[in-house]
């Protein structure tokens, strides 16, 4: 009995565990095709951009976003949560929206930061971003790497010789170090983490919470 | 009721204590996920990645809506074997149950922890803490089962 009992407790477990890793393999993976923004969408274009800000400067909400390209929750926040937010709120001149850079997630985060920012030296942050995010790089597995960055800046028609410069240029070390500790100093939990107005907001990966923190921040501001 | 079966049931109160701890844990994940509550993530500083990822969802349900519900389980049959006096009077079946869930659970943990430390690479404190309490759980709830068929064997 007493065996018998437990070998029928451990055969129960093992078989619902197994049904839950097999539905999240299969959960993830249907996610994953919307998890990254199409390289062709220009849901970005015609819009003011300076840099990693989009948006008017007048508009009366900034939200900010501290990100890593290794992220997979940024990634997925990318196309789930800052392509509808510049849609429904950026295009309609209420919000700007700006990317802030937190690379914590080891080499290539830092090498992906420096690119990112290398692109908007050259205004060119929002195409090249939009191509960062779809390689959905993980856990410095090569993604990211020197020479795959310049392929991106290739494809989005940078000037190579500038961009190679400026990525080994002290000015772009310097920018992504900066970025990590005015993040560590603003104590950020982790990645994605939004700011509205300057105030840290937990709304997780959920463009629905946003949206709620966006609307309150435009009755605050009577719009 | 013999002092040696008073000593055996020491490890309800301690199942129906961590199940509670657990159910708060995994409360405030969900609320940390829904955008409820801010999550403090500590020195791991992962928290927010972890529960933001596509990994803590199952097809569109949160996964820490599903830990809540596991240990809300648990809550409710370690307070069921408290109320009957013991495992004596309850049925061995409840024990099964008890223990199959709570090794399920700490199965699909342990599956959730590898994703951190090998895909996302990035820890949340709370889903280890969870992990720890559905751990002892596990255990606590084998050692439940066991003595609960010793009785029932020997009548």
């Amino acid at each position: 009995m007493n065996g018998r009992l437990f070998k029928i407790g451990v055969g129960i477990a093992a078989a619902i565990a197994v049904i839950l890793v097999g539905a999240q393999l299969v959960s993830v993976n249907r996610m994953t095709p919307q998890a990254s923004p199409s390289v062709d969408d220009d849901y970005f274009s015609g819009l003011p951009v300076a840099g990693m800000t989009i948006g008017r400067a007048d508009a009366p909400v900034l939200v900010e976003e501290y990100m890593d390209f290794q992220c997979p929750a940024c990634q997925a926040a990318a196309d789930q949560v800052v392509k509808p937010l510049i849609r429904e709120y950026v295009a309609q001149g209420k919000v700007r929206f700006a990317y802030r850079f937190f690379p914590f997630l080891g080499p290539e985060s830092v090498a992906a930061a420096k690119a990112a920012y290398c692109a908007a030296t050259q205004d060119a942050f929002w195409p090249y971003q939009q191509v960062l995010f779809a390689q959905k790089g993980t856990g410095n597995r090569g993604a990211y790497t020197e020479a795959k960055l310049v392929e991106y800046a290739e494809q989005v028609g940078l000037d190579i010789e500038q961009f190679k410069a400026c990525y080994a240029s002290e000015d772009a070390a310097v920018y992504a170090e900066g970025s990590y500790q005015r993040a560590r100093q603003l104590g950020i939990p982790g990645t994605p983490t939004f700011f509205v107005n300057g105030r840290m907001v937990s709304v997780g990966g959920s463009y629905a919470s946003l949206e709620r923190e966006i609307e309150a921040a435009l009755g605050q501001s009577g719009q | 009721m013999s002092a040696s079966f008073r000593s055996r049931q020491r490890w309800i109160p301690w199942a129906l204590g961590l199940a509670l701890a657990g159910l708060v844990v995994s409360l405030y994940l969900w609320m940390g996920k829904r955008g409820d509550a801010p999550l403090v993530c500590g020195v791991f500083g992962g928290c927010v990645s972890v529960n933001a990822s596509p990994y803590s969802e199952l097809f569109g349900i949160p996964v820490a809506s599903l830990g809540s519900a596991m240990y809300l389980f648990l809550t409710v049959l370690a307070a069921a074997h408290a109320a009957g006096g013991g495992q004596r009077r309850s049925s061995p079946y409840l024990t099964l149950a008890g223990f199959a869930v709570a090794l399920a659970g700490a199965l699909f943990s342990l599956y959730l922890t590898a994703i951190e430390a090998f895909v996302l690479h990035a820890y949340c404190i709370w889903c280890l803490v969870s992990f720890a309490i559905i751990s002892t759980l596990a255990v606590l709830w084998a050692k439940g089962l066991s003595e609960r068929s010793r009785e029932v064997e020997q009548g």
